[in-house]
C-alpha cells in the first residue's frame, strides 16, 4: 500500500513539473512574439542599441504598464505608434472621471454620449454627476467585468447591460429623476450585479430601494455574502423598508455592516414606523448570518430595537461588532452597554464586541 | 512559492530571458521587498535609484525577468516605475523614452491628436 502511494505521488510530482516546464516555455516564447519585423528583430539582441526596447515587451506587459496611469495618460499613449494605438482600450482597468470628459464634448452635436467599453475590462469606477435634463447616457457592456464602482445619478437611458462576473461593487446613486417608475430602474440597476459577493449600497440607493414594491420584480442575490450600507441620507427619509427587502433576496448572506447611517430615520426618539411592522425573519438572517458590525451607533431606541430584532433572529450570530462614534445621548451610554448584553440571542455562540470609536 | 521557478530555471537549459546581469539584480529583491513594504518613503528613494542607474532598456528586461520568474511584487514595482516616469509627460518625451518612432502617416496622427486632445492638455514641460 505505501510502495504505490509513494509511486502516486511520485508521478503527481512529475507532473507538475512537466506543467510548470510547459507554462514556462509559453512564457518565454511570449516574449519573442512581440516583434514587428525581423528588422527590429534583429536590433533586439543587439544590447548596445537601446532604441525601441520597450517593443519587446508582449502586449499584456504593455497594458499591465498602462494599468498603474491615469486614463488620460493612458488614453495619451495611443498616438506613440501604430501598435501603442489599441492598448489602452486593452488595459482592464478603467477609473473614469466623467466630469472632465464631458466638458470636452460638450461642443459635439451627437445625441447621445455614449463609452464604448470593450469586453476584456474588469474594473470600472463610474463617477456620473449629469443631470436629467442632460442629454448625456452612458451604456456599460462589459461581461468581463469583475469590480464596478458607481456613484452619481442614475437617469432614465442610462443602460447597464447584465454583469455575470461582478464579484465586488458598490453602488451610490445620489440622485435619480424621479418619475414614477425610478424604483424599478434602481432594483433593475442592481439586479444586473446577480452574482455578486459583496456588495455596498449607499443610504440614497437604500431609501430608493424601499420603495419598490413589487416583489416579483425584485431580483434574488443568491451570491451575496456581504452587505454594506453606508453614510447619512436626508433626516426625512427611512432606508430600513429597502435594506429588508435586500436581506430577503439574499438567501447566502453571511455579513452585514451598517455604517455612520441614518437611516433608521431622523427622529431618533421618535419609533420608526418600518420597524413597528414585526420583522419578518428573512431566511438569510435566521440561518446564515454569522456577523453583524454597527458603526457610528448611538444607543438610540431605534437603533437598541434594530439590534435586538436582529439578536433575535439571527439563529448562527457569531459576532456582533459596535462601534460608536457619534457622542450619543450622555445619559444613556452606561446603559445601552448592559441593556444589549440583556437582549435575548437566540445564537449560544454570539458575542457582543463594543469598540468606541473616535467621535466625529 | 516564489522560488520554485528561481530554482527550476537554473536547471533549465534554455534561459536567454534573464542573462546573469538581471538575475543578480531581480534575486536579491525578495529582500529589498520585504524591507521596502515595511518603509514608502524608502521605496520612492529607491525608485529614484533605479530611474537614474538603469536605464529604460534595463527596465524592460527587468520586467521581462520579473515575468518569466512568476514574481509579482517585483512585476508590479518595475511596471509601475515605468508608469510613473511617463505620467503627465509629453508624447515626444515618452517617445524619447522609450525609443519609440512614430509609424503613421502624416494625417493619421493628427487625428488621432484631435481625437484625444482632452488627454493631451496640462502636461508637464519637456
Amino acid at each position: 500500500m505505501k510502495l504505490q502511494r509513494i509511486e502516486t505521488d511520485e508521478r503527481e510530482r512529475r507532473e507538475t513539473q512537466r506543467i510548470e516546464k510547459a507554462e514556462r516555455a509559453k512564457r518565454r516564447n511570449v516574449s519573442s512574439v512581440t516583434c514587428l519585423s525581423p528588422v527590429r528583430q534583429n536590433a533586439q539582441t543587439n544590447t548596445d542599441d537601446y532604441q525601441d526596447i520597450i517593443s519587446s515587451l508582449p502586449n499584456s506587459l504593455l497594458t499591465h504598464i498602462l494599468s498603474f496611469l491615469p486614463i488620460r495618460d493612458s488614453v495619451s499613449t495611443s498616438i506613440l505608434s501604430s501598435r501603442w494605438r489599441p492598448l489602452w482600450t486593452l488595459v482592464p482597468v478603467l477609473d473614469l472621471n466623467q466630469v472632465g470628459l464631458v466638458e470636452r464634448c460638450s461642443e459635439e452635436k451627437s445625441e447621445k454620449f455614449k463609452f464604448v467599453v470593450v469586453g476584456t475590462l474588469k474594473r470600472l469606477h463610474l463617477r456620473w454627476n449629469v443631470q436629467p435634463s442632460s442629454k448625456y447616457r452612458f451604456q456599460i457592456n462589459t461581461p468581463a467585468l469583475e469590480y464596478f464602482h458607481f456613484s452619481g445619478n442614475l437617469n432614465g437611458d442610462d443602460v447597464l447591460e447584465n454583469l455575470p462576473n461582478v464579484v465586488e461593487s458598490v453602488v451610490q446613486i445620489e440622485g435619480c429623476d424621479r418619475i414614477n417608475d425610478y424604483a424599478k430602474r434602481v432594483w433593475d440597476f442592481v439586479g444586473k450585479l446577480f452574482n455578486v459577493i459583496s456588495l455596498e449600497l449607499n443610504a440614497i440607493t437604500a431609501q430608493i430601494l424601499s420603495h419598490g414594491s413589487n416583489h416579483e420584480d425584485i431580483p434574488t442575490f443568491h451570491y451575496l455574502s456581504s452587505l454594506k450600507f453606508c453614510g447619512s441620507i436626508g433626516f426625512e427619509w427611512y432606508a430600513w423598508h429597502g435594506v429588508r427587502l435586500l436581506l430577503c433576496q439574499a438567501p447566502k448572506l453571511q455579513t452585514l455592516i451598517i455604517e455612520d447611517s441614518f437611516m433608521l430615520g431622523s427622529n431618533l426618539t421618535k419609533p420608526n414606523p418600518f420597524l413597528e411592522e414585526r420583522l419578518d425573519v428573512p431566511e438569510c438572517i435566521s440561518s446564515h448570518l454569522t456577523t453583524c458590525i454597527y458603526k457610528g451607533f448611538g444607543g438610540y431606541e431605534n437603533e437598541m430595537e434594530l439590534v435586538r430584532q436582529i439578536l433575535k433572529a439571527a439563529r448562527v450570530l457569531q459576532t456582533l461588532k459596535i462601534t460608536v462614534y457619534r457622542i450619543p445621548n450622555l445619559k444613556n451610554r452606561p446603559h445601552f452597554h448592559r441593556e444589549l448584553s440583556k437582549f435575548h440571542k437566540s445564537s449560544q455562540n454570539c458575542q457582543i464586541a463594543f469598540d468606541e470609536g473616535y467621535f466625529k | 512559492m516564489k522560488f520554485c521557478t528561481v530554482k527550476q530555471y537554473f536547471d533549465d537549459e534554455n534561459n536567454n530571458n534573464v542573462t546573469n546581469g538581471i538575475a543578480t539584480t531581480v534575486i536579491p529583491l525578495p529582500n529589498k521587498h520585504l524591507k521596502i513594504k515595511a518603509n514608502n518613503k524608502e521605496m520612492e528613494q529607491y525608485e529614484q535609484e533605479l530611474l537614474r542607474n538603469v536605464m529604460p532598456q534595463e527596465l524592460t528586461k527587468l520586467i521581462l525577468a520579473a515575468n518569466y520568474l512568476n514574481f509579482k511584487e517585483a512585476l508590479d514595482f518595475f511596471c509601475r516605475t515605468v508608469a510613473n516616469a511617463i505620467q503627465n509627460k509629453s508624447v515626444d518625451y515618452v517617445r524619447k523614452f522609450f525609443g519609440l518612432e512614430s509609424d503613421f502617416e502624416p494625417g493619421e496622427e493628427e487625428k488621432l491628436c484631435k481625437e484625444f486632445a482632452w488627454s493631451f492638455e496640462g502636461v508637464d514641460e519637456d
